[in-house]
């Protein structure tokens, strides 16, 4: 008989701890694919329990299906857009896969990868890896996005911290309408999803500079398309990263390639008249930066 | 290989910074970076051009998606050593997804010297 372990009383289990775990060398590739299978064993798929509830007949699930390979979408958000389920109906559903769900580390444990101390121990490790450093400033509660935003702001500076040895002082976010000042580097990307707007990191031409030269551990780097280009990919993975943390809460994100704007050929980023941008202003040892996030109101 | 010889990489991912960053951490070690292809078409041009012993392969890449990149460099060459480079901005099933298409491990962005090091000697142990 199937018998849950528990651990510690957690109910949460990070998406990415396999991976983690991977990197880590604590697992093998074909343990972490044969526990996921495993764990997908395990839980009853959403469609499967609309049959038996009656909700869905075998046919529309099947159209459904059709439709997750088509569009990569999640079976229950597929099944309220093509009006099948209703949301309260997806919720009950949940509920009752919820109670047959495994964690991933108790796959890990069930099938003898890892003994459940050793996992609680590395859990513990991804965990504080994980855990965000907010800035001391607090983030105002009615705020738009304030779950994305106080996601990225933290991700930003560790990521300054990790990547590049920056320090970073924040100040309190205002707000900006109408356009932005160019000092020197706006490098944009666009997200959609779930949320939807525009990431930009603004920068001086020192902290540009200083940024790309311990991004690409080159002391010598000064070729501008290469600092556009290394600060693009910096912003890649900062919203790449915060796309990740937000999975966990129910929120995807799309992160598209970011675009370089240099002040030479731009001194301002104008917004459309509906849109709005939350600033945060960074002070660093090498110079001024902005992490702004442009979005309509609402 | 003979002795001496570095192994050669081919690194498929839209940025030229992170090609840069790979060739300054492997320098020293036993691996180099061979070539750079910037999508999926150049990956498998590159690929047949300089037969490299270990690609990597960010999963987001302009023209089509990293796992058909992976899949496509398999099909011409099934004993191709491939490693996904991710800022995990990919849905986390996209990670397994290349797993199952073949790919030998995750290199998760941003990377340091020992990850990278550790991943690519892993995958010339199997």
């Amino acid at each position: 008989m199937h018998h849950l372990i528990k651990l510690k009383g957690k109910k949460y289990m990070p998406k990415f701890f396999g991976h983690y775990l991977l990197e880590q060398d604590l697992l093998t590739k074909e343990q972490l694919l044969k526990a996921i299978s495993y764990q997908r064993s395990k839980s009853e798929k959403l469609g499967d329990l609309a049959i038996k509830k009656g909700f869905l007949t075998k046919n529309e699930v099947a159209k459904i299906r059709r439709e997750q390979l088509r569009t990569d979408m999640m079976f229950g958000e597929l099944a309220v857009r093509m009006n099948y389920l209703t949301p309260e109906q997806i919720k009950e559903l949940l509920t009752i896969q919820e109670s047959s769900h495994i964690f991933l580390g108790e796959a890990i444990i069930e099938l003898g990868f890892l003994s459940k101390e050793q996992l609680e121990a590395e859990l513990e490790k991804f965990r504080q890896e994980e855990l965000t450093e907010s800035l001391e400033l607090a983030m105002p509660e009615n705020i738009p996005n304030r779950l994305f935003l106080t996601v990225l702001n933290d991700l930003a500076v560790k990521l300054f911290r990790r990547v590049a040895d920056i320090q970073i002082k924040g100040a309190s976010p205002k707000t900006e309408q109408y356009y932005t000042l160019n000092p020197y580097l706006i490098s944009l990307s666009q997200i959609t999803g779930d949320i939807n707007g525009k990431c930009a990191l603004k920068l001086t031409r020192n902290v540009a500079i200083f940024l790309a030269q311990q991004f690409t551990h080159n002391d010598a780097l000064t070729d501008e398309e290469l600092i556009g280009d290394a600060v693009g990919e910096f912003l890649n993975i900062l919203c790449g990263n915060t796309a990740s943390k937000l999975v966990t809460s129910g929120t995807t994100i799309e992160v598209h390639s970011p675009t370089a704007i240099w002040s030479d050929k731009n001194d301002m980023l104008q917004f459309d008249k509906d849109e709005f941008a939350t600033v945060f202003p960074f002070f660093t040892s090498e110079g001024f930066a902005e992490l702004l996030f442009i979005s309509r109101t609402i | 290989m003979s002795q001496g010889q570095k192994r050669r990489v081919l690194v498929v991912d839209e940025s030229r910074s992170v090609v840069m960053l790979l060739e300054n951490i492997l320098s020293g070690s036993e691996y180099e970076v061979a070539g750079h292809a910037r999508n999926r078409e150049e990956a498998l041009f590159k690929y047949e051009e300089l037969k490299p012993e270990l690609v990597t392969v960010d999963l987001i890449l302009p023209d089509m998606d990293g796992i058909k990149t992976i899949k496509d460099l398999l099909n011409k060459d099934d004993k191709a050593r491939i490693i996904v480079m991710s800022s995990v901005g990919s849905v986390p099933r996209k990670l397994t997804e290349a797993l199952e298409a073949g790919a030998k491990n995750i290199i998760l962005k941003p990377f340091d010297q020992s990850k990278v090091i550790s991943a690519f000697n892993k995958a010339f142990k199997e």
